[in-house]
């Protein structure tokens, strides 16, 4: 690219600098020959009149007598030549009167003879000795070498001249195509993966406005990329879990068909064996549904209603009195809102899954769970809150993550899918609400799900 | 016969494991959690040890420095190649990734018993003793003579005693995975084995399947 700029610009400037050169040496040219001619022209004129009243002298002195007229008259013209010959001029004249032929016409004309210039001018005297042919010749050579050498003079200097504009055209180029060089640098590295390259905002540089724009798209690019590489990860996390998580139940479910096929059984293994593998299908089938559930939760715009809290407890209490009375938990709710928007059925499963959590945490036949919803500042916040186990502090982030399990062993007996809290968290996203865990260990846990706004923009149906 | 430890957290997948030691004759003790298993390994003395990596309470991989030393074989959910180098490195003698299948698992069993000499070279059964170290077979006391392809078939039968095998799986276990023989092969030979060592009852034919020797106890 600099180099392509080098080139052009400096053809054009050689074209623009030799040829207006060589138009404006050519024209000068020009004038100084017709200078020369009008300035031969006028002393040429000088002689003729000067000759035309010497020779009407001589004639007068004479009269007709011929030959010491023409005698007189050579004489005349050998001191002219003798004097001009001086002035590089040599003159010589012809008589036309005895030669029959008809003088030729005045001229004025520029001649090289073997490196020797001279200016040739002819012309007749005037009447009655209009038989008398001037010819002027003035040798122009020296002026013409003059001219040449100062010619030549411009050449050279215009060939130094053209070498050290091509120095400053270079360095111009150079340092105006820094920035860009640095700019693509910083691109090749970038698209070699190193997206923390940036370009130093150089103020007195002219392209700083490109380099702070450059380090703006590259910052961008990076953040994008840092996220995709953030989701793949999650992914891929999520792929592994799910795989692991495969794996125990298919194992079993393996195993015991394994076993059905090829051992002896004895009398009632059958019912026992059958029964452990259809419990462990059973929970991959509750896994599915989660999963089935996670999906259609992704971008998911709930169906959201008027709904009455009180109602919605009284529904969750009844559902919950079998457990609650068989781990002998005390639950107690109440409400100080009275409507809230959302759609009922996830809602009610969100609630109810926090509920199952909170008895699983508790010992059995003490502890004490709280549902509440709470109005303040016409936000409502829903908390479920029990004195159970607690969940360790390194454990808090990660418990809605799909599958992470703060207790692998007791979850499992107890058939969580290792998805619940995960369905909780989008549930209460998909609601525009955020779902806060606080805990501590032997103290208890309360989950808060707190709406950001009303939704005023949904559809009431 | 072998006394063997199983440590895994899963109830359904210890039992299972349980299930198969017995069916081959060995004698076990089941616990599900590592601290439990670093108590039950040091009190006891086992042939082996089957050693959950990811167990409640402790770790496959801290357990295993804790317990006396003796074979262990880690099972695994994780096949990552590290988890498995670490495994061996702190001195277990194999290693098994979930879903495994029975066979696999007797089979890994039954080598490093052998490598630590912990299994009974010895099988009586109905009349018939079989050495399986020195490859001789007693019936009614009277030597008898197998092929080695006969022994090599009656071995893996008495390894996998109780468990059906099918001809496809004996093939390949008695004559190995290159072998292009018929299945017809495998029945010409246990019949020999059955003549041979009076077993017509105890090498049962498994309907549609294959061949099981049924060892009652």
């Amino acid at each position: 690219m600099r180099i392509r700029t080098f080139i052009a610009t400096y053809l054009l400037f050689l074209a623009v600098l030799f040829s207006s050169v060589g138009i404006v040496s050519f024209y000068l040219n020009k004038t100084q020959i017709n200078m020369l001619k009008d300035k031969c022209a006028g002393q040429f004129q000088t002689i003729v009149s000067s000759l035309d009243r010497d020779v009407a002298v001589t004639w007068g002195r004479n009269g007709l007598a011929d030959a010491d007229f023409f005698e007189n008259v050579e004489m005349l013209i050998r001191g002219y030549a003798k004097y001009y010959l001086r002035h590089n001029i040599s003159i010589t004249m012809i008589d036309y009167r005895l030669s029959g032929s008809e003088p030729p016409p005045s001229e004025i004309a520029f001649y090289n003879n073997d490196g020797v210039y001279f200016i040739l001018i002819s012309g007749l005297l005037s009447e009655p000795f209009g038989y008398f042919l001037l010819d002027y010749r003035m040798d122009i050579t020296e002026s013409i070498t003059e001219m040449r050498m100062i010619q030549n003079i411009l050449l050279i200097s215009m060939v130094a001249f053209s070498v050290i504009a091509a120095i400053g055209l270079y360095l111009v180029l150079t340092s105006i195509f820094r920035p860009l060089a640095v700019v693509a640098e910083a691109s090749r590295e970038i698209s070699n993966g190193k997206f923390d390259e940036r370009i130093p905002v150089n103020a007195k540089n002219e392209l700083a406005q490109v380099a702070i724009d450059f380090n703006k798209m590259a910052e961008h690019v990076e953040h994008q990329i840092f996220l995709f590489a953030e989701e793949a990860e999650n992914k891929q996390q999520f792929v592994d879990n799910f795989a692991h998580e495969m794996r125990t139940p298919l194992t079993a479910i393996y195993g015991y068909a394994e076993y059905m096929q090829k051992a002896p059984l004895e009398d009632g293994e059958v019912v026992e064996i059958s029964e452990r593998i259809m419990n462990r299908a059973g929970y991959l089938k509750d896994i599915a549904n989660s999963l089935l559930e996670l999906a259609m939760l992704r971008d998911y715009k709930p169906k959201i209603k008027e709904i009455q809290v009180q109602h919605l407890f009284d529904d969750i209490a009844q559902t919950l009195a079998e457990p609650i009375a068989l781990a002998g938990i005390n639950f107690i709710y109440n409400t100080n809102a009275y409507m809230i928007k959302g759609q009922e059925d996830l809602l009610k499963s969100l609630m109810l899954n926090l509920c199952h959590n909170a008895i699983k945490a508790c010992p059995r036949n003490k502890g004490i769970i709280s549902m509440e919803a709470k109005e303040e500042c016409g936000g409502i916040t829903l908390a479920i809150t029990d004195d159970g186990c607690g969940i360790p502090k390194e454990s808090l982030a990660k418990v809605t993550e799909p599958f992470y399990r703060v207790d692998k062993a007791r979850n499992r007996k107890e058939g969580g899918t290792g998805l619940g809290l995960t369905l909780c968290k989008r549930i209460a996203e998909a609601h525009g609400a955020e779902m806060s865990i606080e805990s501590g260990i032997n103290v208890g846990t309360t989950v808060k799900i707190k709406y950001l706004q009303l939704h005023d923009n949904s559809e009431i149906i | 016969m072998a006394r063997i430890l199983i440590v895994e957290d899963d109830q359904d997948i210890n039992d299972l494991i349980a299930k198969n030691l017995k069916l081959v004759g060995h004698t076990y003790q089941q616990v599900f959690d590592g601290v439990e298993a670093v108590k039950t390994a040091s009190e006891n003395s086992f042939d082996l040890v089957l050693l959950d990596v990811m167990l409640p309470k402790m770790d496959g991989f801290e357990v295993i420095t804790k317990i006396p030393s003796q074979p262990v074989i880690f099972i695994t959910a994780k096949d990552g190649l590290l988890q498995r180098l670490r495994g061996l490195r702190l001195g277990a003698d194999d290693y098994i990734i979930k879903p495994f299948e029975m066979l696999e698992l007797l089979a890994r069993i039954e080598a490093v018993l052998r490598r630590s000499q912990k299994n009974n070279p010895l099988f009586n059964l109905n009349r018939a003793e079989i050495n399986l170290t020195d490859r001789t077979v007693v019936v009614n006391g009277k030597e008898v003579d197998l092929s080695p392809k006969e022994f090599e078939l009656l071995e893996v039968l008495i390894i996998n005693q109780n468990i059906a095998l099918s001809r496809d799986k004996l093939l390949e276990l008695a004559w190995g995975y290159d072998y292009m023989g018929e299945t017809r092969t495998v029945d010409n030979h246990i019949q020999k084995l059955r003549s041979k060592l009076g077993w017509e009852e105890n090498i049962k034919t498994v309907y549609k399947f294959g061949y099981r020797l049924e060892v009652k106890r």
